[in-house]
């Protein structure tokens, strides 16, 4: 029934994004590089923004749910219907990149996520000593994903590196598996 | 031609053009890696030269291999002298307070039973050589600032040396990750603007930290952490992005950033210049106030200042959260303590600088 419902919207060429990861990766700064708007006063995300963006004729709404600690809870209430996942790295943030891992790994265990794609930003690129896109694959054992059609991508939100890349590999991933149904 | 007399002119040619090349490094600039570039070319001719030496020994003399190898050998030390010059001097400043925080008992800190060699000698860190642990040991032998490799200033810094003064070079540092320090007065050098990666404070007790005279003129640092902090004073200089400051207790902090993340601290006094709304989350006995103006530049925006605009991921509710508040103008430190106390005097240990901003006694 839900495959039915998600083919369907496909169909409409509508699609429903979650943009999830750790606070601090860039979710929100992302969503507003790619929408044009000015990127160097963006707050921390208390609940969660959607922005609707028009991309290659296909209707993209793009969930950003924020990213703190007491949020993460709730991510849940977001999953119903997601065509897309797309998880946000701070690739200068070693400390966490465990914690990063686990996150993401928990995530993909759930059921209602199971039929979506999963792009990885590889995020703040434009940074000196940033990780390389070989260190996310390893650091996050990406390797071991089963259950997901993955891509890694490593863009910058504050230049606007390969964020239309992602958003392109996306679409057309979902336009592949509408044929396959 | 004679085999001998073929290399000999040979080398003679290569010698002469590799010093060419050593003097003209002064004239090179050092940014962008030009300099850099010369260095190494430098150096795989001189390898390449030692090389050939080496393939030729089967038909040169044995004195004349000897004049070879010293030949080589003093175009080595021009180099490395040559590149000492181009060392930039260091401000590094340090104070240390008293003996409360090395212990001279231990066997490791005994003078007398590693006479001489004390200086020499790096304190094993405490912690897991982590990721934070992870810069190269130092490469300075060979070239003055091989950009891949950083020294590990920590180590240096936490040496129980018995000069009060001690000045680790930041110049060859990529980045800032000072960590595992107890009771030091630290103030980062200008040299260390070279540090463009983003920054790193782990592990800190008892210490002031002035990070902005490096990151004041155009070098701030694109991110910074600030994480396991207690009753420090930390001026954590520019941000042109977020800073991420987690587990810290009984400290003062001045911070100027893009954006500000606070979790799980605990009676923080953060003097704060931020470009969005601040978050807390578990934290309690939070005060802000803002910038100080010593530390105000004039290009700063004026306007659209978020010090006292926190969004407490604990308190939902439209009432004033519980978890912060505002330090009035009485409250606030003296612009003499920023000018004076900070920058650190003679004979003002880092415990008096700690009493004198208010951090209460251990």
């Amino acid at each position: 029934m839900l495959s039915i419902l998600r083919k369907a919207r496909l169909k409409d060429k509508e699609m429903r994004i979650l943009m999830l990861g750790l606070d601090n990766a860039g979710k929100t700064t992302i969503v507003k590089q790619i929408m044009g708007e000015d990127v160097n006063t963006v707050s921390p995300t208390l609940g969660f923004i959607i922005k609707t963006i028009d991309y290659e004729g296909y209707k993209l709404n793009i969930w950003d749910v924020g990213g703190q600690k007491t949020l993460r809870s709730y991510w849940r209430n977001y999953f119903e219907k997601t065509d897309a996942l797309i998880w946000v790295v701070d690739t200068t943030d070693r400390l966490r990149i465990d914690d990063c891992r686990e996150e993401l790994h928990g995530l993909l265990e759930e059921e209602r996520l199971a039929g979506a794609c999963l792009l990885i930003f590889a995020n703040k690129t434009d940074v000196d000593g940033c990780m390389t896109e070989e260190e996310i694959v390893t650091l996050l054992r990406l390797n071991d994903i089963r259950t997901h059609q993955w891509h890694v991508l490593p863009c910058s939100a504050m230049t606007g590196k390969n964020l239309k890349e992602g958003l392109s590999w996306v679409v057309e991933d979902a336009k592949k598996r509408l044929f396959l149904y | 031609m004679d085999p001998k007399e073929k290399f000999y002119r040979h080398f003679r040619d290569s010698v002469d053009a590799l010093q060419d090349q050593i003097d003209q490094l002064t004239q090179l600039s050092s940014i962008g890696g030009e300099r850099q570039d010369a260095t190494d070319n430098i150096l795989a001719g001189i390898s390449k030269l030692q090389n050939e030496v080496a393939d030729a020994a089967e038909f040169t003399p044995a004195y004349d291999r000897r004049q070879y190898s010293d030949a080589i050998k003093g175009l080595q030390d021009k180099l490395n002298e040559t590149l000492a010059k181009f060392a930039p001097k260091t401000r590094f400043q340090f104070r240390r307070t008293g003996t409360d925080h090395i212990d001279m008992g231990a066997p490791e800190n005994d003078p007398r039973l590693n006479p001489g060699s004390l200086s020499r000698r790096p304190r094993s860190p405490t912690t897991a050589p982590g990721a934070a642990r992870s810069m190269a040991e130092e490469n300075r032998d060979i070239v003055g600032d091989l950009p891949s490799t950083g020294k590990n200033y920590n180590e240096e810094l936490a040496k129980p040396d018995l000069a009060s003064i001690r000045k680790p070079s930041f110049s060859a540092a990529q980045s800032i990750d000072i960590s595992d320090h107890d009771g030091l007065h630290i103030i980062l050098p200008s040299s260390a603007s070279r540090a463009t990666a983003a920054g790193c404070l782990r592990n800190l007790k008892n210490c002031v930290i002035d990070l902005s005279i490096p990151t004041a003129q155009g070098a701030p640092f694109p991110g910074l952490i600030l994480k396991d902090i207690d009753r420090c004073l930390i001026v954590a200089g520019r941000v042109n992005g977020p800073i991420h400051i987690n587990d810290v207790t009984n400290s003062i902090l001045v911070v100027v950033a893009r954006q500000v993340r606070i979790h799980n601290c605990k009676n923080v006094d953060i003097y704060l210049h931020c470009a969005s709304h601040p978050i807390i989350e578990d934290c309690s006995g939070m005060r802000f106030a803002p910038l100080p103006e010593y530390y105000v530049r004039d290009d700063d925006p004026s306007t659209s200042l978020f010090w006292d605009q926190v969004d407490d991921f604990k308190w939902l509710k439209t009432s004033q959260s519980p978890n912060w508040t505002t330090l009035s103008e009485a409250q606030r430190l003296s612009d003499e303590v920023w000018t004076k106390i900070v920058p650190g005097q003679p004979g003002i240990g880092v415990e008096k600088v700690l009493a004198k901003v208010g951090i209460p006694p251990k």
